[in-house]
């Protein structure tokens, strides 16, 4: 018996000394994620994100407002027939783009300015004056110099207007300039940039292209100055379809593109193409060589768009392969709408120089043929021969929204030229009109309803989308 | 209740007699209330287990060892008596008549048994019989309705489907609600475990298969009592995860037994179960859209089925040919097939046999469980097996060693449900009445028959044969332990015990899967291990007469692993050859979450006469999952029973028991594991509506910065709660009544405080919410009829709670607990907790609706609270009736109040299969004005396809129309048992036996269109009130044998 008392005695001598130790612990240092990461591993982190949500839910709402694709069943439905609200972007703001890509963004700029990554700090900015771009385009006033202060306890940050946020967007890509070009770097990007592989000519030549698109959504609130400033960045900018910025999706599961998913994920969600591409694309006859590239024939070999509220795909042309596939490649800037801007530019001026303005116009077609791999000397003879006497703005903008396909620059390009389009609403449009942006999200409504700006709805306008 | 189940424990007990002794003694037991005798009586010889229990008619006959001095005569609700035997062969006895469950023994916390009548605090216990009626493989599912303040949900009728509980309303915002288990001191997990890829962007609580939570590998048939402990004073010993109450859990113990016989116990059930309630679904309009028949369309909004009949052409769609206008057939009528044959029978056997004995030195006791269930859903199964041994040693007369372990082996096929386009309910309901499931669902070139040809949902057939997920779960449930008696009033114990499992499932998705067109294969491991140790050093000692002193002082260590991998193959090249080398690309996640907690408690207690009690209690605790340096908490509490009805001046005539109880108590909680830090995490990408992309992406890795915002300066969580009671004994006690008002604020909250994103994060963890649950329990119990041969007991319990969220964070009105864009479930500040959030109908400001031109509502995008899922009050009542060996009792379950999001008829209406979607010509005028004129409305709609299709479902249109009373009436259980005479039981050797019959949920009255409303989408989670083709209920009915020998 004795034994056994002396052996409890030590197990609870031994015990209760040992009892520091048992809470004095690292056990609760999360083991799953870590505190600190180099900006190279954030960098695909962005850029992936970026890509994701331009093919994915920004190209569909937009896809189906331009009418460009139609939704016809379900929630594709409704969005089809303007039926967005504050909870179908509530992951795409909050998730994906303010705690998503741009606090990614703000880290790589921020960690990389301290250690002297300047180079990051350049790709950083670049991507970041994107995607502010992208964001302040759908929704009009957005946080930025008071956003991502989380860290500092400000859960609450004040909405700048789109004109200011505008004046950012330009401040962050002259500073990218200048950044990409530091004559040294403590590190720089290579095979971690799933955009350009580390090539930072083609991230300057980035720059000088969103400097000018966002140059060119100005052209309603600041006119002449809108098309020179736009003008003055161009020969900076991309100077052929190699320097596209875009995204290549993959064929593993993990890298499958969006709209791959979405068609795998959501079957019979999306109708098909629009009837008002299809029929632009039929060009009176002459049928544009990037239609069996967009759009998949009907059962009858037909190519047949979706009118916009249509709520059946029987007989109509779906997406082509080359969108629809899971390695498909997304879009983000390219050459062709550089050039379309250049001919836009050109054309709509004070002093209008309309050779320059053709020139450019037949370059964007070629562009875009020739990124489809459908270049036709012969139909390009008959359709991308403009001259100073033929051009007009209508063209101009007509076949960047074709080029354009699936991008959300098109409904930039639409608000801005709506009257040129005249796109008929929806047969069961919940509202009386397209919209022209998105609505703020539930959780600005709930969280940071003091700062988020009041009484608007899907059709109004943003600022540069002046009346 | 409580009789009953102490009754049928003393039969089981007393039973163990027999010997081959030298002396016999006979006698009658009679009742001084009515001079009958008492059938059941125990009697047993003092300081030994030898004994017997009288027979119907109060007739015993023991055999006694020559040493024997005195027999024990006791009988629940009866004075216990002490006789001595002073070498008479024959004595009689007649028992007075005492205060029900005065005298009863309860277990309360760390299983200390005290007498109930000492206790600040109410405690309710289920005994053995009650777990088994109903032949439930969830244990928890045997005591919804039995227990006041207990809230008993399960998932579905779904085998091996989980059960969520909750005592007293929620007291956690985010995180576990549910009340802790311990079992034989241990405390064990209960916790339910997702599989699916862990960062897909898709919640996948919401579509998925039904999981078990862990508690369902108890066997029932192992446990002694649960019992109950409620309030923040009955809970105060167990520390921070005692905040939800407790269940504790005793198991079957040998006893010691004087003849070294072996107690042999076998008992075996089979229970069938049918789908209960199903959804209503229109039966006259076939597949197709406006008014015209489509082949594959997803809609039924089709011509009349009448108008059609099949053409008998060889098409591999359909064995009876096309479907064609009538008179262009081949006169085949068209159908309406019955969607709810596609369920099946389901039987569940479920065979226990254990041994038990003992002598002087220590007893054992083994037993071994099996229960083999096979559902409602075809290929859906659910399996068990539990093997268990238990035994203490006595080392001298004052040491002695003590173990157990359980080893369970449980799992089975589980079958893909909610909102998912392999769900059986999505498929099966959302198929046109004209399309014929069973007809095939898999055609030769492996490509699926489904009424949307090869896309949209699966086949319901397709889904249960080619889309199993299949889970193995191994654990092992033991301790050791030793039990000192220092000195006569000096106890020393002590015991550590270890919880661990190991969950392996894997998901096969065959090619052409709509959900997964390409397959998969997931290979999901969860390890969980649980380690718990106590160390308690009690004292008890009468100072004088009048004052009884007891102290206790504990030292607990915990830790707490859990660890998962996941593996995850896509893109299946050899059809149905389920394995990871046969898929193309691959994706592995792991994690790991770790705790360890520390405390010390201690328990004062002074009694005065048995008349008045008082208590305090202390806890001091430290946890790893608060701040280093912020990680020790203290918390106390206190009560107070008075029995006044023991004053010498009370009247005993018609009050002859009455006790007032009250406690306070402040218990603390800690934080979640990994909640102090902020971290970068692996990134995913996707959007409501897809899995998304994740990394590495292109061989490259990376993170993000993490969502979620740590908190290095977060502080435990309080729940102060007060709880009085009255307890009430009339009529020399054939009338109980016991009275519970309880208090409960819960302060400091810590949560993910959902922020705005522009922040940076989505959310920030604080220690921000308060909430109160406050409620009246009431139990009553009589005896309204006893004879010789017959009795009648009524119980009947109550139960009312209030929850309200008073607070969230500052700007904060809710947080979600769950669900979809369209609806979902919060936490609202000034609502209670569980709140059904979604969209409206266009109203004005006086609540009036907004209709547009044409007269029809107009949808509110704003979402809004739309109702509370939490029932008003719940009452379950019992009535028993016996008379002789034949036993009947039911227990009516009844549930006022509470709503369900019926999500599941809102999307049908869309589809055209509703019931509601059958008259296409009614009229409706909406009450309401014209927004654009504000002149009312006069103008009717026609409730067609337009309607449906466009303006009210839950897609186009709003969530409001989806909220329905989920309020019930329900016969839970009603049991009719008869006890094998002595007659027969002595030709088989048998020292009773006993046959039963028992229905499950046989009537249900409910204003429920759905399933079942007792039904839960995202099975033992916080939100709880979400139907989204959810799996239906079942009503069954049980036979079942016990023989002891």
């Amino acid at each position: 018996m004795k034994k056994i008392y002396i052996v409890i005695l030590v197990l609870l001598t031994v015990g209760f000394t040992s009892c520091e130790e048992w809470i004095d612990t690292d056990l609760n240092n999360d083991p799953n994620n870590p505190t600190k990461v180099p900006v190279s591993l954030i960098l695909p982190s962005a850029q992936g994100g970026i890509s994701y949500s331009a093919g994915g839910e920004l190209s569909r709402y937009t896809g189906y407002w331009v009418q460009h694709i139609n939704g016809v069943a379900n929630h594709a439905a409704r969005h089809e027939t303007y039926g967005t609200n504050e909870a179908d972007v509530e992951n795409l703001w909050r998730y994906y783009t303010y705690a998503g890509t741009l606090m990614d963004l703000r880290r790589i700029i921020d960690q990389a300015t301290a250690e002297g990554a300047t180079h990051y700090a350049g790709v950083g900015k670049v991507l970041m004056a994107y995607k502010l771009g992208v964001t302040t385009d759908m929704w009009g006033d957005v946080p930025y110099s008071d956003a991502f202060k989380g860290d500092d306890g400000n859960i609450t940050a004040t909405y700048q207007t789109q004109e200011q946020i505008y004046s950012e967007l330009f401040g962050l890509l002259d500073g990218a300039i200048s950044d990409l070009g530091a004559a040294s770097s403590v590190s720089s990007p290579g095979e971690d940039d799933l955009m350009y592989a580390g090539d930072l000519d083609k991230w300057k030549k980035a720059a000088y292209a969103l400097k000018a698109r966002f140059n060119i959504h100005l052209s309603k609130v600041n006119g002449d100055a809108a098309y020179s400033a736009a003008l003055s960045a161009i020969p900076n900018a991309f100077s052929s379809n190699a320097d596209d910025l875009t995204f290549q999706f993959g064929t593993a599961k993990a890298e499958n593109a969006p709209l791959f998913q979405y068609e795998d994920q959501r079957t019979g969600y999306i109708g098909g193409v629009g009837k008002y591409l299809v029929d632009l694309m039929k060009n009176n006859g002459d049928q544009d060589p990037r239609l069996p590239v967009y759009a998949a024939p009907n059962g009858d070999g037909e190519y047949v768009g979706l009118e916009p509220g249509a709520t059946s795909k029987d007989g109509k042309s779906f997406i082509g392969a080359m969108f629809m596939k899971a390695d498909a490649l997304v879009n983000l800037v390219t050459y062709a709408e550089i050039k379309f801007i250049e001919a836009e530019a050109n054309f709509s001026k004070s002093s209008p120089d309309k050779a320059a303005a053709a020139a450019a116009y037949n370059d964007a077609v070629k562009a875009s043929l020739a990124k489809y791999n459908v270049s036709n000397a012969e139909w390009e003879g008959r359709n991308a021969a403009e001259t100073a006497a033929t051009i007009t703005l209508e063209k101009i903008i007509k076949a960047k929204y074709i080029a354009t396909f699936l991008q959300e620059e098109t409904f930039s390009d639409w608000r801005r030229h709506s009257s040129i389009f005249n796109l008929s609403l929806a047969t069961g449009a919940k509202t009386s009109a397209i919209p022209r942006r998105l609505p703020y999200p539930q959780s600005e409504r709930e969280y940071n309803n003091a700062n988020m700006p009041q009484g608007l709805t899907i059709t109004d306008r943003v600022w540069w989308d002046k009346n | 209740m409580k009789r009953l189940t102490l009754l049928v424990l003393f039969v089981a007990i007393g039973i163990t007699s027999v010997l081959a002794q030298t002396r016999k003694i006979t006698g009658t037991v009679t009742s001084e209330d009515d001079g009958q005798p008492i059938p059941g009586v125990s009697v047993v010889v003092k300081g030994t287990t030898v004994g017997i229990t009288t027979d119907f008619d109060g007739i015993y006959t023991l055999s006694v060892p020559d040493d024997a001095k005195t027999l024990v005569f006791s009988f629940v609700g009866m004075k216990t008596q002490e006789v001595a035997i002073a070498g008479n062969s024959k004595i009689d006895v007649v028992l007075l008549p005492e205060a029900i469950g005065v005298d009863e023994v309860v277990v309360t916390a760390m299983g200390i048994k005290r007498e109930a009548k000492a206790l600040g605090y109410a405690v309710q216990e289920v005994g053995s019989g009650e777990l088994t009626k109903g032949n439930n493989a969830n244990v928890l599912n045997s005591i919804g309705g039995k227990v006041a303040g207990v809230q008993v949900t399960s998932s579905s009728g779904v085998a091996g489907g989980s059960s969520f509980v909750t005592i007293r309303g929620a007291a956690s915002i985010t995180g576990n609600n549910q009340p802790l288990f311990v079992v034989d001191g241990i405390p064990i997990n209960n916790d339910q475990n997702y599989s699916g890829n862990p960062d897909d962007g898709r919640n996948n609580l919401t579509g998925s298969v039904g999981f078990s939570n862990r508690a369902i590998d108890l066997n029932p048939d192992d446990i002694e009592t649960m019992s109950v402990l409620k309030g923040g004073a009955a809970t105060a010993l167990y520390g921070l995860r005692a905040a939800n109450g407790v269940i504790i859990i005793t198991t079957k113990k040998g006893k010691a037994n004087a003849g070294k016989k072996v107690d042999i116990s076998i008992s075996s059930s089979v229970r069938i179960d049918k789908i209960s309630q199903t959804p209503g679904l229109q039966t006259k309009y076939a597949q197709g859209f406006g008014g015209n028949y489509a082949q594959f369309s997803p809609f039924s909004w089709g011509p009349a089925i009448s108008d059609l009949e099949y053409d008998g052409a060889d098409t591999k769609w359909d064995p009876r040919g096309n479907l064609v206008p009538k008179g262009q057939g081949n006169g085949t009528p068209a159908q309406a097939y019955d969607k709810f044959e596609f369920f099946r029978t389901g039987v569940t056997f479920n065979n226990s046999i254990s041994m038990s004995g003992g002598s002087k030195n220590g007893t054992f006791y083994l037993s071994a469980g099996d229960l083999e269930s096979k559902g409602i859903v075809p290929e859906n199964t659910f399996k068990k097996r539990s093997f268990m041994i238990s035994g203490e040693f006595k080392v001298s007369d004052s040491f002695k060693f003590m173990g157990s372990a359980n080893y369970i082996y449980s799992g089975g096929t589980r079958i893909q449900q909610g909102s998912n386009v392999s769900g059986v309910m999505l498929g099966l309901l959302r198929s046109s009445p004209s399309f014929d499931n069973a007809a095939g669902y898999e055609f030769e070139d492996g490509r699926q028959r489904s009424y949307r040809g090869y896309t949209g949902y699966d086949n319901p057939y397709w889904t249960a044969n080619n889309n199993q997920l299949k889970d193995k779960v191994d654990r092992l449930i033991g301790n050791v332990g030793f039990e000192w008696d220092i000195q006569k009033n000096l106890k020393l114990k002590y015991k550590v015990g270890v919880d661990v499992y190991t969950d392996k499932r894997k998901l096969n998705m065959a090619i052409h899967s709509n959900d997964k067109r390409a397959g998969q294969i997931q290979v999901d491991e969860h390890f969980n291990r649980d380690i718990n140790s106590d160390l308690i050093l009690s004292f008890n000692k009468d100072i004088t007469d009048d004052i009884n002193f007891t102290a206790l002082g504990g030292w607990n260590l915990y830790e707490s692993r859990y660890q998962q991998v996941y593996v995850q193959g896509d893109n299946l090249t050899i059809p149905k050859f389920y394995h990871i080398s046969n898929t193309k690309t691959q994706l592995v996640r792991e994690s790991e979450s770790n705790k360890r907690t520390a405390a010390f408690y201690a328990d004062l207690g002074v009694g005065y006469k048995n008349m008045l009690f008082f208590n305090v209690t202390g806890r001091n605790e430290w946890s790893t999952t608060l701040p280093k340096g912020n990680n020790s908490f203290f918390y106390p509490s206190a009560n107070v029973g008075f029995v006044f009805s023991e004053l010498p001046a009370f009247d005993n005539s018609i009050l002859s028991f009455g006790k007032l109880r009250t406690s306070y108590s402040i218990l603390a909680n800690d934080a979640f594991i990994y909640a102090t830090t902020t971290t970068y995490e692996l990134p995913g990408y996707g959007d409501g509506s897809t899995d998304g992309i994740t990394y590495p992406f292109n061989g490259q890795p990376a993170f993000a910065v993490g969502d979620t915002k740590g908190n290095g300066a977060l502080k435990p969580e309080k729940l102060k709660s007060f709880e009085v009671g009255l307890d009430l004994r009339f009529f020399k006690n054939r009338l109980g009544l016991d009275i519970s008002y309880y208090d409960n604020k819960n302060e400091d909250l810590i949560l993910s405080v959902p922020i705005s994103g522009t922040s940076g994060y989505v959310a920030q963890v604080m220690n921000a919410a308060s909430m109160y649950n406050k409620g009246v329990e009431l139990v009553l119990s009589g005896t309204p009829l006893k004879t010789k041969d017959f009795s009648w007991d009524v119980n009947v319990n109550f139960t009312k709670n209030k929850n309200e969220v008073t607070e969230l964070a500052e700007g904060v009105p809710n947080v979600s607990l769950g669900g979809f864009t369209s609806a979902q479930m919060r936490a609202i500040v000034g609502k209670s907790y569980g709140s059904i959030y979604g969209t409206k109908w266009k109203r004005n400001d006086q609540g009036v609706m907004l209709l547009d031109d044409n007269g029809y509502p107009q949808r509110d995008a704003t979402m809004v609270y739309l109702g509370d899922a939490l029932p008003e009050w719940t009452m379950g009542i019992t009535n028993t009736f016996k008379y002789k060996a034949l036993t009947l009792s039911g227990l009516i379950d009844i549930k006022h109040g509470g709503k369900m999001w019926n999500g599941t008829k809102n999307v049908l209406k869309y589809f055209g299969t509703a019931k509601i979607t059958e008259d296409r010509t009614a009229t409706k005028v909406f009450d309401g004005i014209i927004e654009s004129t504000g002149a009312n409305n006069t103008k009717s709609v026609t409730l067609d396809q337009n309607y449906w299709l466009n303006i009210d479902n839950g897609w186009a249109g709003v969530s409001e129309p989806a909220i329905e009373d989920a309020g019930w009436i329900r016969l839970r259980e009603v049991s009719l048992s008869y006890d094998l005479p002595k007659s027969i039981l002595s030709k088989i050797g048998a020292s009773s036996a006993s046959f039963s019959i028992t229905g499950n949920n046989l009537i249900l009255i409910t204003d429920y269109t759905g399933v079942d409303p007792e039904t839960s989408l995202m099975g033992a989670s916080n939100a709880q009130g979400l139907d989204y083709f959810n799996m239906p209920g079942t009503k069954s009915v049980v036979f079942g044998l016990k023989v002891n020998f």
